[in-house]
């Protein structure tokens, strides 16, 4: 999983039907892991409910498909909660 | 799986159900500027030097497969170095 911030949602009306009622978020992760793209941002869905500005860890893959209750849906990455803090005992 | 040292825990209070009851650490990849966040089932402390199962075989650190993918896990500790040469 990755630690990023929100920093935009996406908007769509024409879009493929598994992505109907999925809330799109754009994400600047804090770091990197494996990254599939030399950007440096992507797009998660968000079934947990993040707003712009906040902290959160985005899982990647096969988990993140089943979070929404489908393996068949165009996506690649969800957040799956949002961060408090982050502590260092 | 990578080498990565525990920085610190993630904590989270509104979160995937999937997620309850999972302790969240931030782990930083040996020998490259980045940094991850694991599941955690082994009481890992900061600055301790571990294994990262990654992608799918991190689901079998929380539960042996193949009955596990329902899990929400993407990357587990697999183990605690105590040391190595």
């Amino acid at each position: 999983m990755i630690l990023g911030r929100v920093v935009g949602e996406v908007w769509a009306t024409r879009k493929h039907q598994a992505l109907d009622g999925k809330k799109l978020l754009i994400i600047e992760p804090y770091a990197w892991y494996a990254p599939p793209f030399q950007v440096g941002h992507l797009v998660a869905a968000d079934p947990v409910g993040a707003g712009v500005g906040e902290d959160v860890v985005v899982c990647m893959g096969d988990p993140a498909r089943r979070q929404l209750g489908s393996t068949s849906i165009p996506v690649e990455a969800t957040v799956c909660a949002i961060v408090d803090r982050v502590e260092r005992s | 799986m990578i080498r990565a040292r525990v920085i610190g825990e993630v904590w989270a209070t509104r979160k995937s159900p999937l997620l309850d009851g999972r302790r969240l650490v931030l782990v930083g990849v040996e020998g490259a500027d980045r940094a991850m966040v694991a599941i955690d089932t082994l009481d890992s402390r900061e600055g301790q030097s571990v294994l990262v199962a990654v992608g799918s075989g991190a689901r079998n650190v929380l539960k042996p497969g193949p009955d596990n993918r329902e899990l929400l896990c993407d990357a587990a500790i697999a183990l605690l170095v105590d040391g190595e040469s």
